[in-house]
């Protein structure tokens, strides 16, 4: 895993910028962290393009309710200096990593939340979130300016932790594998 | 889904040393500050590594004052944590503070740590764990 340099969704470091009811922690992801430590990773924290748009009272959103044509300007901000920092650890021989947060209206990898319907009014239920396949606005974003510049494609993981039935040791050992490579 | 909110309102802006010590040669390669945080419960802020090309430098400052800005405005306690042997703290201390002086914000709690300290490792926990 030496040489490996893993940027992670903002929350993972930092639990007080999550949308409000969703920080499973008072600071940090710690599992993670630390795993990626122990394995000799550098780690490398994302902008969280969501807490600088509509601050830490948000409400939950969807990934519909951020495809607009303003958040995705602010969110290429942000992926031009984080493709930056990049290739910046290109330059020394790291192999970047990215890991998204699955389920994430922004951060998705693998998994977002949609309803184009749903306002996110704060007494509609948790439910009409729906976690269906594709990825967060912000991954998205990130990921165009990377293919811009004609960075190499790499690893971009997905971690379902705020999803019901997430599994640590399952993920744990789907990161190593996935770490090892 | 799970609604429940278990967030500290804690948050330390901290240099890129204090999570990735790997980058700095000359430094004691030690997680002790990253530890204490850690178990005292504060999110992390990391700012990028010092030796960030200089046209890309004003863009981050620009982002973590603006979280500053934020958590202030929502009351949450929030402190920087510098590195004395580090340039500028290793946060690029000396443009943050302009920054922030020039939107009229308050400076958040500054908290330094010494090569003997990191070295020594001794009473890094409670220094840490007092800082709010």
């Amino acid at each position: 895993m030496g040489g490996k340099a893993v940027f992670i969704a903002h929350c993972i470091l930092n639990q007080n910028s999550k949308a409000l009811g969703f920080a499973s922690r008072p600071g940090l992801v710690e599992w993670l962290i630390d795993f990626l430590k122990q394995g000799g990773c550098v780690v490398e924290q994302l902008p969280c393009p969501e807490m600088l748009y509509l601050g830490v009272n948000r409400w939950w959103h969807t990934r519909d309710q951020y495809d607009t044509p303003g958040f995705r300007r602010h969110c290429r901000r942000f992926a031009k200096m984080v493709a930056g920092l990049m290739e910046y650890y290109l330059r020394r021989g790291h192999t970047i990593v990215l890991i998204g947060i699955d389920g994430s209206p922004s951060c998705g990898v693998n998994l977002t939340g949609r309803n184009p319907y749903w306002g996110g009014e704060p007494r509609a239920s948790a439910e009409q979130y729906q976690v269906v396949e594709g990825m967060g606005v912000w991954v998205e974003e990130l990921l165009k300016e990377v293919e811009r510049r004609g960075i190499k494609r790499f690893k971009v993981i997905g971690l379902a932790m705020d999803l019901p039935g997430f599994d640590l040791k399952e993920t744990l050992k789907m990161l190593e594998a996935e770490l090892e490579g | 889904m799970s609604l429940r909110d278990s967030r500290s309102y804690k948050v330390v802006f901290a240099p890129d040393y204090v999570i990735n010590p790997e980058n700095y040669p000359d430094m004691p390669k030690t997680l002790k500050i990253y530890e204490g945080i850690k178990n005292a419960g504060y999110g992390i802020v990391k700012l990028p590594a010092i030796d960030l090309p200089e046209d890309q430098i004003q863009d981050w400052i620009e982002i973590v004052a603006d979280m500053i800005e934020e958590y202030q405005k929502r009351g949450y306690a929030i402190a920087l944590i510098t590195i004395e042997c580090l340039e500028d703290g290793g946060v690029w201390l000396s443009r943050l503070r302009a920054e922030l002086e020039s939107r009229g914000l308050k400076i958040p709690k500054v908290v330094e740590f010494s090569r003997g300290e990191l070295e020594k490792d001794e009473n890094l926990f409670s220094k840490i764990g007092s800082i709010f």
